[in-house]
């Protein structure tokens, strides 16, 4: 009875999940709005369906195998068990599929590791358990941290959409701009990861580390602390603000003042 | 009995490859960091005082961009920053900079500035001259201090590289400041 | 367990507690490791449904984030050294002498140390969980500098980890000599079953990277404790460093888990579809190289650190390599299948259960190599499923079809099929159901090691949390098997299984307490 009455209740959570959720559609990795980061996808799935043509063809002969060739239909068992030229070509041929799944996975790691040209230069800073942004060459520096309420977290009220994926300020940047971020840490390891730039580096303290990016699409894009940084590891989120050059321009230069007057303020 | 002899010995042998595992282990870390300084593969800069006379002679035509960038303590006892943000340099000629360093405090501060470059392969084109991150700092109560950098790229350095940072974290050395 | 030693009255030794604290006997030894490892197994299952319970749903329901990731931590240190390392150092100790007809282990007294160790050590890291600054829970890779920010806990954590890896040295020195030097006449390198292969090379590669571990374990408590800074930017060091030293030691240390269920899996099969294993002495080569290959490819766990192209491009052709070896063995016990006859027990059944999923697991390794995508999945629930495939259905479906495949012999009692059927089938449904998802969250973005996360992760967190409490529960059926099993049951006879071959099924069953006193004669 109890066993029934648990497996009803599966079945309808189930049920509720495949009607009212989004969640079931997020099957697979973002495509990303950046040219590398479709890069990266199309890397993903050549490699994804490569691997489900060997394992279709791997564990269907398995199968066949092992629906064709038991014991219960009397056959007797064939008694090979060596063959020099079959063991030849399944050393081979592997081989050659890796090498021609590492010539695209080359050419894309090449571009990554390009950070020429750039126009914006962004220092990260890890904290535990924040980010801290530094526009280079500006005045412009802010810490961005989670902006979640703990009663959401401690379920004492209802969740928003981005619960634990919002922050009080996001990281602006523009579009069609190559920027370059510097990445470093104040205290442990943290990883600055945002999945829709195909972004994701470790920040270690004493030591900076470098990547860049050109964003196609206006929008919000958010991701994660992606190394283990102690207590608050999952409750360090990343936002960012992509928008138009204009608009960038803009803010920086009212966020430029506001900075000074502050300094200004403080001096007095 | 001869079995067991067999037996020790072997065991002997192997033990002896134990202790050179871990040996082998401690051997790294040297080994390490000679192979950062050949390849730049942390992007750690060696500590090491060029030698001058070797980067006076020959200034390339081609020109690359080498920013500064400071990280300190989130305290705020410590204000230290780079006196300008970027510098167009051509490899070959020795370029002079200045670090700032305030201290907020009132009393020493007593610390280490670490440096580190990225792309990492640059760190062993970046050749310091002279640089305050060589030795331990000593900042008094209050005080101001310019903190000198000179510095040559090397002409090795490859053509694609065209933006060199240089960071330096400051490191608080605590033990030393409760002495003083 | 009495039954193991029924038949065996003219053999002297203390009986009752004393037996198993004083006991050099192989086969004694071998149990207490099995035993030790079936614990383990539970106390690090009970972790893996805490952090199962607490990412049940979205929010913090029953434990603190630092509890939670004392338990991540945990449950990884107790399931690697706990259970699967000392698993099949109890499979090794029961079945190599008798596989190659030596009368005992190489050096018995070294054996009876190399077991007692690891009681010791394990108290000693699970009583950490009640320490002032609670348990370890920088994850176990103790990447510092978060490890240094461990408590109280961490000179414990320390020298546990010396322990366990002394236990695992000492185990292996034993195996190797034992293989070495114990063969009866006749038995030559080539005739060794593959199960004494792997594990001669699983031995040497433990004497080789244990050390390591202790090297660099031994840097993080001189850092911490005397000042130096290994691992220290403002000392001169580098926190990355630490991770160069754990991963050169860590995928020797995968492979370590892995190689010897390999072994088992290449016994099973030809003995139930009643043929020869297909290509033999390949087997050999590729376990041979993928031990190689585990030494040059350990920055693969590091692809974010930022190192320089180069580095990147090295390691990830490197690691691609593995898939070589690993894919003639997946093609051999397919080919030794085939056209076969094959009956379906308990053990084939798992057996069949770990080539099927570790080859899923092998599959996201591949594309965990390819460093690009890596940057995606890296540190992400994708690699949590990558590696629990390959250690769960694949390790400890192993070492679990390897204990059907030699528990009548060990005992000389049938186990109940049915049951043992039941639990497979639980065991295989549970384990995907638990897992699979994982790729799916991993894909979407969740980073592992997090005990909350937002809500587009929440319905699969919710399967794989069913999933891993039925997995749980469905072991209790292995454990009340087991003892069932001990205690008795129908007679099992010596060779056992029809398509058995080899010179243990040529014992009684249970083997007499000394076996092959005088060496069998090889063909």
């Amino acid at each position: 009875m109890f066993l029934i009455k648990n497996l009803i209740l599966f079945i309808t959570l189930m049920a509720n999940f495949s009607l009212a959720n989004a969640g079931w559609l997020d099957l697979n990795m973002t495509e990303g709005v950046t040219d590398i980061s479709q890069e990266v996808f199309g890397l993903h799935m050549l490699i994804l369906w490569i691997c489900v043509v060997i394992g279709v063809l791997v564990f269907g002969a398995m199968f066949w195998s092992i629906l064709m060739h038991r014991k219960s239909k009397g056959v007797t068992p064939a008694t090979f068990h060596e063959s020099t030229s079959l063991e030849f070509l399944w050393t081979i041929v592997p081989f050659v599929i890796l090498i021609g799944m590492a010539v695209p996975a080359t050419k894309t790691l090449i571009k990554m590791y390009d950070h020429s040209d750039s126009e914006i230069h962004i220092k990260i800073t890890g904290y535990q358990w924040l980010w801290q942004y530094e526009y280079l060459n500006t005045n412009v520096s802010f810490y961005s941290k989670l902006s979640t309420p703990y009663d959401e977290i401690y379920n004492k009220s209802t969740k928003n959409v981005n619960y634990l994926q919002e922050v009080d300020k996001e990281l602006i940047v523009p579009v069609n701009k190559k920027i370059r971020f510097l990445l470093t840490s104040n205290d442990v390891l943290h990883a600055w990861w945002v999945p829709d730039l195909a972004l994701k580096k470790d920040a270690i303290p004493g030591y900076i580390n470098e990547m860049s990016v050109v964003i196609n699409e206006p929008g919000i894009y958010r991701g994660r602390c992606a190394e283990l940084c102690g207590r608050h590891h999952g409750f360090m989120p990343i936002v960012i603000k992509a928008v138009e050059e204009k608009e960038y321009e803009e803010w920086l230069a009212n966020a430029e003042k506001a900075k000074t007057s502050d300094v200004a303020k403080i001096n007095k | 009995m001869k079995e067991k002899k067999l037996n020790i010995k072997t065991a002997k042998k192997l033990i002896f490859i134990c202790f050179s595992m871990f040996l082998f282990s401690f051997a790294l870390i040297p080994l390490y960091n000679v192979i950062c300084d050949v390849t730049g593969l942390n992007g750690n800069t060696s500590n090491l005082k060029e030698k001058v006379d070797s980067y006076t002679e020959s200034v390339s035509s081609k020109k690359l961009n080498i920013q500064f960038i400071s990280h300190q303590p989130n305290n705020k006892k410590l204000t230290f920053k780079p006196s300008e943000f970027e510098m167009e340099v051509s490899p070959g000629k020795i370029y002079s900079t200045m670090y700032l360093a305030t201290n907020n405090t009132s009393s020493n501060i007593v610390g280490q500035a670490v440096p580190s470059v990225s792309p990492n392969e640059a760190s062993k084109y970046l050749k310091k001259i002279e640089c305050f991150c060589f030795e331990e700092q000593t900042f008094k109560p209050g005080e101001v201090t310019n903190l000198p950098l000179y510095f040559a790229i090397d002409e090795k350095m490859p053509k694609r590289i065209k933006t060199v940072t240089l960071s330096y974290s400051f490191f608080e050395i605590m033990n030393v400041s409760k002495k003083n | 367990m009495s039954s193991v030693v029924k038949d065996t009255h003219h053999d002297e030794h203390p009986s009752g507690i004393m037996r198993w604290i004083t006991t050099t006997n192989h086969k004694d030894i071998g149990t207490l490791y099995l035993w030790f490892a079936m614990i383990m197994f539970f106390i690090g299952g009970l972790m893996a449904l805490v952090i199962r319970s607490e990412l049940f749903q979205p929010g913090l329901q029953f434990v603190d984030p630092q509890f939670f990731n004392s338990m991540t931590t945990m449950h990884a240190l107790v399931m690697i050294f706990g259970v699967v390392m000392p698993a099949f150092t109890g499979l090794a100790n029961w079945m190599i002498p008798i596989m190659i007809g030596g009368p005992d282990m190489a050096l018995p007294r070294m054996n009876n140390w190399s077991f007692w160790i690891m009681p010791f050590a394990f108290s000693m890291l699970l009583s950490t969980l009640w320490m002032d600054g609670g348990a370890p829970a920088g994850g176990w890779t103790l990447y510092p500098p978060l490890s240094l920010q461990t408590g109280d806990a961490f000179p414990f954590l320390i020298f546990a980890i010396h322990f366990m890896g002394l236990s695992s040295i000492m185990g292996a020195i034993n195996i190797v000599a034992t293989i070495l030097n114990m063969r009866a006449p006749g038995m030559t390198l080539m005739k060794m079953p593959l199960f004494v292969w792997t594990w001669l090379i699983t031995a040497f590669l433990l004497i080789a990277v244990m050390p390591v571990l202790a090297g660099g374990v031994t840097m993080l408590l001189t850092d911490k404790f005397f000042g130096t800074s290994f691992f220290n930017a403002a000392g001169g060091g580098d926190p990355v460093m630490f991770q160069h030293i754990f991963w050169f030691f860590g995928h020797p240390e995968v492979y370590i888990l892995i190689l010897p269920s390999f072994g088992v899996v290449s016994a099973i099969i030809p003995t139930f579809a009643r043929k020869p294993l297909f290509g033999y002495s390949s087997m050999v080569y590729a376990t041979a190289s993928i031990a190689f290959l585990s030494f040059i490819v350990w920055a693969h766990h590091m692809f974010t650190v930022g190192m320089p192209l180069a580095g990147e491009v090295f390691f990830m052709f490197a690691t691609m390599l593995i898939a070589v070896p690993t894919g003639v063995k997946v093609f051999n016990w397919v080919t030794t299948m085939w056209k076969g006859a094959m009956t379906f027990e308990t053990p084939m059944l798992f057996a069949i259960g770990f080539i099927v999923m570790f080859t899923i697991g092998g599959f996201s390794g591949l594309m965990l190599a390819i460093t690009p995508a890596d940057f995606q999945y890296h540190d992400t629930y994708f690699v949590v499923a990558h590696f629990h495939y390959v250690l769960v259905p694949g390790s400890i479906f192993a070492i679990m079809a390897a204990c059907y495949f030699w528990l009548p012999k060990w005992t000389g009692n049938m186990y109940p099929e049915t049951l043992g059927k039941i639990h497979f089938w639980l065991s295989t449904f549970f384990v995907n159901l638990t897992f699979f998802p994982m790729h799916f969250v991993g894909l979407a973005g969740m980073p592992r090691r997090i005990p909350d996360y937002s809500l587009q992760f929440a319905d699969y967190n919710m399967i794989a949390s069913i999933g891993a409490f039925g997995f749980g529960f469905a072991q209790l059926i292995f454990l009340y098997l087991i003892i069932k099993t001990i205690k008795g049951g129908s007679k099992a006879t010596d060779q056992v299984w029809e398509g058995a071959e080899g010179l243990e099924w040529t014992l009684s069953s249970p083997p007499p307490y000394h076996s092959f006193s005088t060496p069998p004669v090889i063909k």
